[in-house]
């Protein structure tokens, strides 16, 4: 499945009409407390960001707070072990990435299952995106594929997180050249980046923020999501080419709400719909585009076939990193 | 060159009510965090965030840089007091700050604590301000071959942190290596020594183990001390109270002043520390102790002396000011503080990048004096707060040792909510103890955990970016060659060190035992 920022914009109004309606939402007194909101990371990371401000405009959309429970530890894996303790009774929600996914999918004895999971919402999706040096031999998508056709070039490195780089890897896999690459797995962009300002990596993946802070000196290649860049990051990055316009099936790595298997699925449509009614709020919008983040709204009935379709790529390109 | 606009501007900013009143605020915040075992500054930072988004530009990076600095030296406070590090970066602080609260000299520990956090503080602040573009271009060297070296160099100090016997050290340093290969692997996240439990997946996380081997260690030899000689214990509530008594035993400018060899190597170690990214205020506080050992083996730093406190405390609140420069040079940030930082900033308008000098000079100016008064607040409030939260050690012991137990037990599940840090803490408390029974030291084993598994990553790193090849991954450049050379020559000066000392502790024994033979005849 593929997002465009118009349907994901156009499902989010949809579901803000919606949360208007009356009747709309079968669980009219829902919630009925706080929101208990388990991050699976310690406190600083993406993800906790969000988390506090969505958190901010709460009480005018729940009615109620948002308790945020940063749960961090093995890869995020503890962190959604624990959601799935909780009671189904929709009042406890799982603000992740894609990386306790990739944990629990290279472990053995699986904590949890990933697949056994209802999704809400996204309320974001990363754009992997792939940067070089200006004066590079490949400085752009095309020069850099014809780079890695021609077998009597070098390899070429590439850094950044295990969720960023599956990005441009599922691409590069897709016209077999995957094998020309050297993935260099590092466990913050920070580092990643670091490597690869001080020549000691070739190339490097980040999220659209990071993106914006290089584009002033370095080459943009690929934005390996289907989404365009918001319009602050475009006037930044240039037109950089993103999957879909490659022809190419994108990678797009979400940001989502989950909850426990068994909650009723008139909460989660409920809770998937206040997630967007949230992220409409003004003083969120607001903090969220200070952030440099990109809201990408995704209701729950797109979100759970968007997100099968995640696990299934990440099951594909993972061995590449083991 | 200095816009002088925007400096005025931002002088305007800082020098308000509002804004000096949310810096004290984030300083007294900080140093009870700090002081609590289990919260860290960045927990601190994470939770007054939502905070700042109330607040104008300076009110907000005063509080969090407030919060930041307080917290850095408050771990300080309990490791002194009980042999709590409040924080894992204050681990250091306690071999020789709680020896010394044990002699009764805790008021002159704590004082030269502050004193130590906030020279070096603010110096490595001035730093950062004047040379922060060249500080990150030097740290852009330092790729996966230098930073493997660099590590293996500091591991190579352990001779200097392994005590008396160099074997129970390298048992020590054993022990933490194997310790730190639990979990994920580095590279390629597949688990490893987890056996077979999924919630080691993530491997041991410093706070419980630095809580577990240094606090409830300590707590546990001294329930096994109450329970043999309640003399013992008489003298240890006495050293408290002696720490408040108008006559307890403060710091002379004089002693202030002969630390000023440790202050200046926590200065250097810390400020070089705290611009790489991801090392750390922990391994700024480790290795600055441990060259300060190495460097004045006079002075017994090891043994309850101000100069092991002030090395260690130097060495981690020096790394403040630098953590910050990845961040103001290229909008890389270099640790979670740095990226709440980040958040922070770019919540006021202001995006960290390379421009940043150049779009923001208002904001910048107003983060650099917010990174000097800071150290002033954290001065005065710091030494309020000390004396008022050591307190606690006037409960007699057997009230006390509960309370610290509950403590770390309250810390480590704090640390990230998760009940499975406690039962690693406990086992780590045990372990501390059976440590400190067999006079095995704690720091090599703490200083393996932390730095050989980045030291790991980056030969693997190495590696895979140079397809397999060791001369290409070990030594790719000039600095990695040097860093190598440097290695081998520390490894033999210290072991000619050691053989030495230990010839002529032999000597000693051997003329003490002929002349007590002379005696007895």
């Amino acid at each position: 499945m593929t997002f465009t920022r118009r349907t994901t914009l156009a499902v989010m109004g949809a579901a803000a009409l919606a949360v208007g309606a009356p009747g709309a939402v079968s669980a009219a007194d829902y919630p009925s407390g706080t929101i208990n909101t388990i991050v699976p990371f310690g406190a600083g990371g993406g993800t906790d960001r969000w988390a506090r401000v969505m958190s901010s405009g709460a009480f005018d959309v729940f009615g109620h707070g948002m308790h945020v429970q940063n749960r961090g530890g093995a890869a995020g894996t503890i962190g959604w072990k624990h959601m799935m303790d909780q009671k189904a009774d929709g009042h406890s929600i799982l603000l992740a990435s894609p990386t306790p996914i990739m944990a629990a999918l290279m472990e053995k004895k699986p904590p949890f299952d990933p697949q056994n999971v209802k999704i809400a919402a996204y309320y974001s999706v990363m754009k992997p995106t792939l940067i070089a040096p200006k004066d590079s031999a490949y400085n752009d998508w095309a020069s850099f594929v014809a780079y890695l056709k021609d077998d009597s070039n070098k390899k070429v490195t590439i850094g950044g997180t295990i969720t960023q780089l599956l990005g441009p890897t599922s691409l590069l896999a897709q016209l077999g050249l995957e094998k020309r690459v050297i993935l260099v797995p590092y466990s913050g962009t920070g580092k990643a980046v670091n490597d690869y300002l001080g020549g000691h990596i070739n190339m490097v993946t980040v999220t659209t923020s990071t993106a914006t802070g290089l584009a002033h000196d370095h080459a943009v290649l690929v934005n390996a999501s289907s989404l365009e860049y918001p319009k602050a990051a475009t006037e930044a990055l240039g037109h950089v080419p993103n999957a879909t316009k490659l022809g190419l099936k994108p990678f797009d790595p979400p940001r989502f709400v989950a909850m426990h298997p068994d909650t009723p699925d008139a909460q989660v449509t409920a809770m998937g719909e206040k997630i967007g009614e949230l992220l409409t709020n003004k003083s969120v919008a607001r903090l969220v585009s200070k952030l440099g983040e990109d809201v990408i709204y995704v209701g729950p009935a797109e979100a759970n076939t968007a997100y099968q379709n995640v696990l299934a790529e990440a099951k594909k390109y993972l061995p590449l990193f083991q | 060159m200095v816009n002088m606009d925007a400096l005025y501007e931002a002088i305007a900013l800082v020098f308000t009510f509002q804004t000096m009143m949310w810096i004290a605020i984030g300083v007294t915040i900080g140093v009870g965090v700090g002081a609590m075992p289990g919260l860290t500054a960045t927990t601190g930072i994470a939770l007054m965030l939502p905070l700042t988004f109330t607040l104008d530009q300076a009110a907000a990076l005063g509080l969090l840089i407030g919060l930041y600095k307080g917290a850095i030296y408050g771990g300080s406070i309990s490791a002194i007091s009980f042999a709590t590090p409040g924080t894992s970066e204050a681990a250091a602080t306690v071999f020789d700050g709680h020896k010394l609260m044990r002699r009764g000299k805790g008021k002159k520990a704590l004082l030269i604590a502050l004193y130590a956090s906030v020279t070096a503080d603010f110096l490595s602040d001035v730093i950062t301000i004047l040379i922060a573009p060249l500080l990150a271009l030097v740290a852009l060297k330092f790729g996966p071959s230098e930073r493997f070296w660099l590590m293996a160099l500091a591991v190579c100090l352990l001779g200097a942190l392994s005590g008396s016997h160099f074997a129970k050290g390298m048992l020590s340093a054993a022990l933490g290596l194997f310790i730190g290969t639990i979990g994920a692997d580095p590279v390629s996240s597949v688990p490893r020594n987890t056996f077979d439990l999924w919630w080691l997946g993530d491997g041991i996380h410093l706070i419980p183990l630095v809580v577990g081997i240094f606090a409830m260690g300590a707590m546990l030899e001294k329930v096994l001390e109450l329970s043999t000689a309640k003399r013992q214990t008489a003298k240890i509530t006495g050293a408290f109270k002696n720490l408040f008594s108008m006559s307890g035993e403060g710091l002379s400018f004089k002693e202030y002043l002969s630390c000023w060899k440790e202050m200046a190597i926590g200065l250097g170690v810390g400020t070089f520390v705290g611009m790489l990214p991801g090392l750390g205020s922990t391994v700024g506080a480790f290795l600055s102790y441990g060259v300060a050992k190495q460097v004045s083996p006079e002075k017994k730093i090891g043994s309850g002396v101000i100069e092991g406190v002030a090395a260690a405390e130097a060495g981690n609140n020096a790394t403040v000011g630098p953590t910050l420069v990845p961040l103001l040079a290229f909008g890389i940030p270099g640790s979670a503080v740095a990226a709440l930082i980040g958040a922070a900033l770019m919540l006021q308008g202001a995006t960290p990048g390379p421009r940043m000098f150049e779009l923001f000079p208002t904001i910048i100016y107003s983060l650099f004096l917010i990174l000097l008064v800071g150290n002033i607040f954290n001065l005065g409030i710091g030494r309020i707060f000390a004396f008022v939260y050591a307190k606690l050690g006037e409960l007699p012991a057997p009230l006390l040792v509960p309370l610290v137990m509950g403590m770390a037990v309250i810390g480590a599940y704090a640390y990230a909510n998760n009940p499975w840090d406690v039962l690693v803490m406990l086992i780590f408390g045990f372990m501390g103890l059976l440590m400190r029974v067999m006079r095995i030291p704690e720091a090599p084993l703490v200083i393996t955990f932390l730095l050989a598994p980045q030291a790991e990553e980056n030969l693997r790193r190495g590696l895979l970016i140079n397809e397999g090849d060791w001369s290409a991954a070990l030594f790719n450049s000039p600095l990695a060659i040097g860093l190598a050379v440097a290695v081998v020559l520390l490894t033999y000066v210290s072991s000619r060190m050691r053989i030495a000392e230990r010839m002529s502790e032999i000597s000693d024994e051997q003329e003490a035992e002929t002349s007590a033979a002379e005696a007895e005849r």
